[in-house]
């Protein structure tokens, strides 16, 4: 057969065993995203998702924060997923990170933010995820909001029921939470409570074991990481009352602050 | 072939127009109409996955970043041919800087593009063709994989490479020439490559 015959023939027939894995649209897609939201534009983002993709599940598990998370029952998700593993049975959503995309709910709270922190308003929506489901034995109904600036981020997470909030972290505003004494830590962590809950009468705090809070499994899991071990968090509390916080400064450059309830 | 008519040309272009905007629907669209022929190009060229992956990234952010230097009056498919070549090119050029630091003892290009070859070398076992294909320099083998491959006349390749019509010419001539000349030999030779160095040194 003539060469050139054979060349397309063969090539056609490598061509078609050759496929694009789903992967690289997420890839691209992100990419896409990043590129016109540096370009700072004025635009409005839309999308069907036309490519659901089981093999991308778990590269957006990983991706989206363990305290993230919960779905407005309305807004179309930029991408769905659902995982079931290690107790976690979840639907995670993505949404496209724009003001438009969260509900009435998830609004009132980013207020709250911006009334707590005003400098908030100037920052960007990064990420908006949402999961509805069980954790283990806890019920999520959850959305998860990143707004940054530069290299500032701030993060909420929210109950989409009632709109409390679940998580508030801050990192990189130029506060080294590692060096300051535990008096200043008690301080940045009250100030930065207090900014979205008002004044917190009555309450007492006390600087505590992670390594000690954990079951019996998870202790086992973790007893060679000397890290770990000597890790603590502030927990900041009021016998007469249910809320109570739980501040992690473990994190370079990150003060975040778990909401609880007895 | 994906885009051939001028309509279809022009509907890409105005999706194109429209990621600028920011429309995941466009993007969609266009990733949607040409991803898979993207992907298979360089797939004929670069072995590593997670490389295509990067090269196909680079070459959609080349895409909607040069937009405006895109002439409607000429192919579209061309157009993103052309990216997706540079863009292989630009790797392919980052990758043989890095071979050459951490491989100094093989400092000679000569060297170097053996190496490569072999890399490269992935073609189904009883495809003699494709190996032999595989075995030619790149600037041989592009050339092929744009006529035979994707079809492009000689001038259309010309303009996707950025070379004269001249020089498409004298590479698919001698290309060729290489080709039938391995098959001859490959014919006499009884039991395939038991020692395929004289191929390597004849690039």
């Amino acid at each position: 057969m003539d060469i050139k015959r054979q060349l397309e023939g063969e090539l056609s027939n490598q061509a078609q065993r050759e496929k694009c894995p789903d992967r690289i649209y997420f890839k691209v897609r992100n990419s896409y995203i990043e590129s016109v939201m540096k370009k700072g534009e004025n635009i409005k983002m839309k999308k069907t998702n036309k490519f659901v993709l089981n093999g991308i599940a778990l590269a957006v598990a990983i991706m989206i924060p363990v305290g993230a998370l919960a779905a407005p029952y309305v807004i179309k998700a930029f991408n769905t997923i659902k995982i079931e593993e290690n107790g976690v049975n979840m639907t995670l959503s993505e949404y496209l990170p724009e003001k438009t995309n969260l509900t009435d709910i998830q609004q009132a709270g980013l207020e709250t933010a911006y009334k707590a922190y005003p400098e908030l308003e100037k920052f960007e929506i990064s990420t908006i995820n949402s999961g509805e489901g069980n954790v283990d034995s806890e019920i999520m109904d959850w959305c998860s909001i990143t707004l940054k600036d530069g290299n500032r981020k701030f993060t909420l997470d929210i109950d989409n029921v009632t709109g409390d909030f679940h998580y508030l972290a801050r990192t990189n505003w130029g506060v080294d939470y590692s060096s300051l004494s535990e008096d200043e830590l008690v301080g940045e962590s009250l100030a930065m409570i207090e900014s979205v809950y008002g004044k917190l009468d009555g309450y007492d705090y006390e600087f505590k074991s992670a390594y000690e809070d954990l079951n019996t499994e998870k202790a086992e899991l973790v007893k060679d990481n000397d890290d770990y071990k000597n890790r603590k968090y502030l927990e900041i509390s009021n016998e007469d009352e249910d809320r109570y916080f739980k501040v992690d400064y473990s994190e370079k450059g990150q003060l975040a602050v778990v909401v609880l309830n007895k | 072939m994906l885009d051939k008519s001028k309509e279809k040309d022009l509907e890409l272009y105005k999706s194109i127009e429209n990621l600028k905007e920011g429309s995941m629907e466009a993007f969609d669209f266009i990733y949607e109409s040409t991803s898979s022929d993207i992907y298979r190009l360089i797939s004929m060229i670069i072995y590593n996955e997670m490389d295509r992956e990067d090269i196909m990234n680079e070459v959609y952010i080349q895409i909607w970043s040069s937009i405006e230097k895109y002439d409607t009056d000429k192919p579209f498919r061309a157009w993103i041919h052309g990216i997706t070549m540079n863009q292989i090119s630009s790797f392919k050029r980052k990758n043989w800087r890095i071979f050459r630091i951490f491989e100094k003892e093989c400092s000679t290009l000569a060297k170097s593009e053996v190496i490569y070859e072999e890399d490269m070398t992935r073609f189904d076992e009883k495809n003699e063709i494709l190996k032999m294909l595989d075995k030619l320099s790149y600037k041989l083998k592009s050339v092929i994989i744009l006529r035979y491959y994707s079809n492009h006349s000689l001038k259309e390749i010309a303009d996707i490479l950025k070379i004269p019509l001249g020089t498409v010419k004298s590479r698919h001539n001698l290309a060729i020439k290489q080709l039938e000349v391995r098959m001859r030999q490959k014919n006499k030779n009884e039991g395939g490559f038991k020692d395929n160095s004289w191929i390597l040194k004849d690039n």
